[in-house]
C-alpha cells in the first residue's frame, strides 16, 4: 500500500466527495480515523484530537469536516497540517460545499490563495469532483458522461449522453449515481434507446424526454408512462402541455410533407424552427452545421453586430443593442418554441412515418398525404380542447389525459 | 383477557418488558413493522403475567409468578399486542390506582396498511398489521373514580417472541451491587455515540485471573475489577497471552453502554447473568425475571477496544498525588482559557513543597492561564500535556482527597488510581500540541 498523501483537500460534489473519504478509509484502514467539524469544534479542540495518540493505533487521519468560511479557521488548518508525518495525516472535506466552484471562473480568490497555501506541503493532493454543471453548459456534463462510461468500459456517442444529462440534470453525484446503475445492465455500446428506456428520470425536463419517448411507441405504452408520472407527483398540466407541444410539432412535419418536402427537409426544417437567429436557421443555403456553428458565434452580441452591418448591411447606427440590466428584463425576452435535441425531430418524422405508412394501407396514393394533414389537424384540435378542459374546467383531468392519448395513439381518426 | 393491576406493577413490568418497544431505536423506527416494534405483548395466564417486546438491537422479557406477587389478578386469560408508549404514559399519570385491563376482541379484524407510497417504494416492501380489537383500560383510586381509555390491539401472532429458555449458558455472574459501582465508574469514557459500537460499549475481559469491565473512547481507558463475579467460565474468557512479541488476544465481549446503564438502573435482583451466543453475536442478560437479548458487536470487531491485558500489564511508576479540591479548582480555571488541553508541569522543589504548575493556552484568542497547586510525594520532574475533561471527570468519581498519578517510562499515558476502590484504574493517553513546545 502506498503511502497515505497529507494533506488531502476534498472540494466539490458533496456525495462525491463522501464517496472518496469513504474510498480512502477502506484504503488506510490500518489508521485510526478521528473525525471533528472545522465548524463546530474549536480550534482548541482539534487541535486536541490531532495530538491524541490512541489506544491499539499507531497512525491515525484527522479528517476535518464542514469547514467554514472563516478566516482564523483557514489560517489554523493551513497551520494544523503542516504536522503532518508518517503517523499523523489530514483531511479536509469541504463537506457543506463552502468552497463554491463556479464552472466559468472556477474557484474565487481566498480559498485559491489557502488552497495555494496547502500546496506549499510537499505531499499535499487535491481532490476537487467539481460542481454542479453551468446550465447553458452541455460540452463538459457530455464529456463526463463519457469519461464514466469509458471508466466503466462502455462507450456512449455524445447525443446519447446529452439525453443522459437531460434526463437526470446537471448534477455530478446525480449522473455519477445514474451511470453507475445503468452499467449494471448496460451493453458495451450504449444506445439512445438504451438510455431513454432504462434511466430514472430524475430532471425538470426529465418528463418531456421521457413521455414524449413513451408516447411514441404504442398506446398501452404511453398510458402506463402517463399513469407513472402522474404518480409521481407531475401536474396534469405539465403533461397536457408536453402532449399539445407534440401534436403542434406533427401538425408542422405533416403540412410540410404535404407540401411536398421530402422527410430529411422536413427533419432539418423544424430543427430550425425558432431558433435565434432566424436569418441563419431559415438560410437554406446553408448545411445545418453550418447553421449550428454560426449560431453559436452570433450568440455574442459583438459578432452579432458584426455580422448585422457587414452582411446584411445594416447601418451601425441604426442598431441600439444592449445587454438586458435585469433579469425581468431577460424574463421578459420570449423566444420561439424549438426543439431542444435533434434526436427529438427524429423521433417526431419517424413518427409521422410511421402514421403515413398506417394511412398508405387504406387510402389510395394521391389521398394519403391530405389524410395525414387531416388527421395531425384532428389530432391537434383535440388535444388542444382537452388541454384547455385541464386548465379551465373542473372535470376529471386524468380522463382528459387518457383522451389526448388514446387521439394521439390511433392512426386513423 | 382480562386482568386488573396496581399501577405501580403495571408501571414496574412495562419498563423492564416494554423496554425495547419504549427504546429510541423503536420509537424512530418509521418502516412497515413499526407498529408491532412499538407495541408490548402482554400475555396473562392463570399462573403468570409475561410483558414481551423486541426490535433487532434490544428484545426483554419480563415475567411476573401470580404467586407470588400480590395486587394482580388474572380473570380470563389471554394474549394482547398494544402500545407500548401510550400505554406507558398513560398508566403512569394513574397515581395509586388500580388498572384493569381488558380486550374487546372485533367480529372481523380490520386490516391496518402500514407505510406509504413514499417511503415503501412499491406494494411488495408494505406489510398490514391486524387489529383484532381494542385494549379498554380503566383506572379506579381510593375515591373508586378514575378515568378509562382505548388502545389498538394489534394481531399478537404478527411478534414473534425471543426464546429465551434458548439462551446459551451463563458465562459469568455479577453481583447487582457491583455491576452498579462499575457501571458508574468506567461508563463515562465510553463516547456517547459510535458509529461502529466499539467504543459505546462496555466491554468485559479476563486478566489475571479476575474479569474486568471496562470502558474506553480510544484516548483513554478505565477499568473496574469485578471481583465479586462469580461462576466465571475460564474456558471462554479465554486471557491474552504475549510471548517474544506475538500477542493472543484473549476472548472479550462487548456489550452497549446505554443499555447496560438503563438495565443496571432498575434491574431488581442480586445477579446479573451473562451469557453471549456468538454465532448471532447476541448477548443474553438475565437479572431476576427479567431476560434481555442484546446485539452486541461483531467478535471480529471485538479487538479493535484496547485490550485491558495491555493497559494492566504495562508498567507504571508513582509520580505523586494532588488534593483533589486544589486541582479541580485549577482546572475549572484553566479550562476557562483552554477547556480542552493543558500542561502539566510537576517540579520538585529543594526549599518548599513540590508543585505542579498549569499551563493553558489558547488558539482560540484568550491569553494564556497559568495556575499552580501542591504536590504529595512528588517521584520527579515530569512535563505532560493531559486532557482537562479526562482529568476532571476521573476526579469526579473518585472518592479519594487526593488524585494519585502514575506515569509509565515512556511518558505516554497517565494512569490514575483510588486508594479508596482499589478494582478501578483509569488510563488517559498524553497529547502532542506544538503550540506548548516553549514550555516543554
Amino acid at each position: 500500500m502506498s503511502d497515505m498523501p497529507s494533506p488531502v483537500l476534498i472540494i466539490g460534489d458533496a456525495k462525491l466527495g463522501e464517496d472518496t473519504v469513504t474510498k480512502a478509509k477502506n484504503k488506510y484502514k490500518s489508521f485510526y480515523w478521528e473525525t471533528v467539524s472545522a465548524s463546530n469544534q474549536s480550534c482548541d479542540e482539534i487541535r486536541m484530537m490531532s495530538g491524541f495518540k490512541q489506544f491499539g493505533h499507531s497512525k491515525k487521519v484527522v479528517l476535518i469536516k464542514d469547514l467554514p468560511n472563516r478566516k482564523q479557521t483557514r489560517s489554523f488548518l493551513s497551520e494544523l497540517v503542516q504536522n503532518s508525518s508518517p503517523t499523523l495525516k489530514f483531511v479536509i472535506w469541504d463537506s457543506t460545499g463552502t468552497i463554491k466552484i463556479d464552472p466559468k471562473k472556477g474557484i474565487n480568490k481566498t480559498w485559491q490563495e489557502w488552497i495555494n497555501e496547502l500546496k506549499s506541503n510537499k505531499s499535499f493532493v487535491l481532490v476537487n469532483s467539481g460542481g454542479d454543471f453551468a446550465e447553458n453548459d452541455t460540452q463538459s456534463s457530455t464529456k463526463y458522461v463519457q469519461d464514466l462510461f469509458a471508466k466503466r468500459k462502455r462507450t456512449i456517442d455524445s447525443s446519447a449522453a446529452k439525453i443522459l444529462v437531460n434526463l437526470v440534470g446537471k448534477n455530478r453525484a446525480m449522473i455519477s449515481s445514474e451511470v453507475d446503475k445503468l452499467c449494471i445492465t448496460s451493453p458495451s455500446v450504449v444506445t439512445r434507446e438504451f438510455i431513454l428506456d432504462y434511466t430514472f428520470p430524475t430532471s425538470k425536463e426529465a418528463v418531456l424526454y421521457k413521455f414524449s419517448n413513451d408516447m411514441d411507441k404504442d398506446y398501452p405504452t404511453a398510458v402506463s408512462s402517463l399513469e407513472t408520472f402522474l404518480s409521481l407527483g407531475v401536474n396534469s398540466n405539465v403533461l397536457a402541455q408536453i402532449i399539445v407541444t407534440k401534436a403542434r410539432w406533427h401538425l408542422m412535419i405533416c403540412h410540410l410533407f404535404s407540401q411536398g418536402m421530402s422527410w430529411n427537409s422536413v427533419r432539418n426544417e423544424i430543427l430550425g424552427m425558432g431558433k435565434f437567429p432566424s436569418c441563419v436557421w431559415h438560410n437554406e443555403e446553408l448545411t445545418y452545421d453550418q447553421k449550428k456553428n454560426l449560431a453559436i458565434k452570433l450568440n455574442d452580441v459583438d459578432n452579432l453586430k458584426k455580422f448585422m452591418t457587414r452582411k446584411l448591411g445594416i447601418p451601425e447606427d441604426y442598431l441600439e443593442i444592449e445587454p438586458p440590466k435585469t433579469k425581468t428584463v431577460s424574463k421578459a425576452v420570449k423566444r420561439g418554441e424549438i426543439i431542444p435535441l435533434p434526436f427529438m425531430a427524429d423521433m417526431m418524422v419517424d413518427y409521422a412515418k410511421n402514421i403515413h405508412n398506417n394511412i398508405s394501407k387504406k387510402y389510395i396514393n394521391n389521398e394519403v398525404k391530405s389524410k395525414l394533414l387531416e388527421r395531425a389537424v384532428e389530432v391537434y384540435l383535440s388535444t388542444s380542447d382537452n388541454l384547455k378542459q385541464i386548465r379551465y374546467s373542473v372535470d376529471d383531468q386524468t380522463e382528459c389525459l387518457h383522451d389526448m392519448i388514446r387521439v394521439w395513439a390511433n392512426p386513423y381518426i | 383477557m382480562k386482568i386488573t393491576i396496581d399501577q405501580k406493577a403495571l408501571i414496574c413490568a412495562l419498563e423492564r418488558g416494554a423496554m425495547s418497544a419504549l427504546s429510541d431505536e423503536a420509537q424512530r423506527d418509521t418502516s412497515s413493522f413499526h407498529r408491532l416494534i412499538q407495541s408490548v405483548k402482554i400475555t396473562a395466564t392463570k399462573d403468570e403475567l409475561l410483558f414481551e417486546s423486541g426490535a433487532s438491537q434490544l428484545a426483554t422479557k419480563w415475567a411476573i409468578d401470580l404467586a407470588e406477587e400480590s395486587g394482580i389478578e388474572v380473570k380470563e386469560e389471554g394474549i394482547v399486542l398494544v402500545p407500548a408508549k401510550e400505554l406507558f404514559g398513560w398508566a403512569s399519570k394513574q397515581f395509586k390506582s388500580k388498572i384493569a385491563l381488558t380486550l374487546v376482541k372485533l367480529k372481523v379484524p380490520e386490516i391496518i396498511k402500514t407505510g406509504d407510497a413514499d417511503t415503501d417504494y412499491g406494494s411488495g416492501q408494505s406489510i398490514s398489521v391486524k387489529k383484532i380489537g381494542t385494549l379498554k383500560i380503566v383506572s379506579r383510586d381510593e375515591s373508586k373514580t378514575g378515568n378509562k381509555w382505548n388502545l389498538d390491539c394489534y394481531d399478537p401472532e404478527q411478534m414473534n417472541s425471543v426464546d429465551f429458555e434458548d439462551a446459551p449458558k451463563t458465562l459469568i455472574n455479577i453481583p447487582s451491587v457491583q455491576l452498579t459501582d462499575a457501571l458508574k465508574n468506567v461508563a463515562f469514557s465510553s463516547q456517547p455515540k459510535d458509529y461502529q459500537h466499539i467504543f459505546d460499549s462496555i466491554v468485559l475481559e479476563r486478566y489475571k485471573g479476575n474479569v474486568y469491565m471496562a470502558a474506553s473512547d480510544c484516548h483513554r481507558c478505565s477499568t473496574y475489577c469485578l471481583d465479586k463475579a462469580s461462576d466465571v467460565d475460564k474456558k471462554f474468557f479465554t486471557e491474552t497471552v504475549s510471548t517474544d512479541g506475538n500477542v493472543s488476544y484473549g476472548q472479550k465481549i462487548l456489550i452497549p453502554a446505554t443499555f447496560l446503564k438503563g438495565i443496571s438502573k432498575i434491574a431488581r435482583g442480586d445477579t446479573l447473568s451473562v451469557a453471549y451466543d456468538e454465532d448471532k453475536n447476541k448477548v443474553f442478560l438475565s437479572i431476576g425475571d427479567w431476560s434481555v437479548r442484546i446485539s452486541a458487536v461483531d467478535s471480529k470487531e471485538f479487538n479493535k477496544f484496547p485490550t485491558v491485558a495491555m493497559l494492566m500489564g504495562k508498567k507504571y511508576t508513582a509520580l505523586g498525588s494532588i488534593p483533589k479540591e486544589i486541582l479541580t479548582n485549577r482546572l475549572v480555571s484553566a479550562s476557562m482559557v483552554n477547556e480542552h488541553m493543558v500542561l502539566f508541569y510537576f517540579k520538585k522543589s529543594k526549599d518548599s513543597t513540590d508543585t505542579v504548575v498549569i499551563h493553558a493556552i489558547s488558539e482560540d484568542g484568550h491569553a494564556p492561564n497559568v495556575s499552580n497547586a501542591p504536590v504529595n510525594d512528588l517521584v520527579k520532574d515530569v512535563k505532560a500535556i493531559w486532557g482537562v475533561k479526562h482529568i476532571m471527570e476521573v476526579a469526579k468519581v473518585i472518592k479519594d482527597d487526593n488524585i494519585t498519578f502514575l506515569i509509565p517510562d515512556d511518558l505516554k499515558s497517565v494512569k490514575v488510581i483510588s486508594s479508596k476502590d482499589k478494582n478501578l484504574e483509569y488510563y488517559s493517553m498524553v497529547i502532542d500540541n506544538p503550540k506548548y513546545s516553549h514550555l516543554i
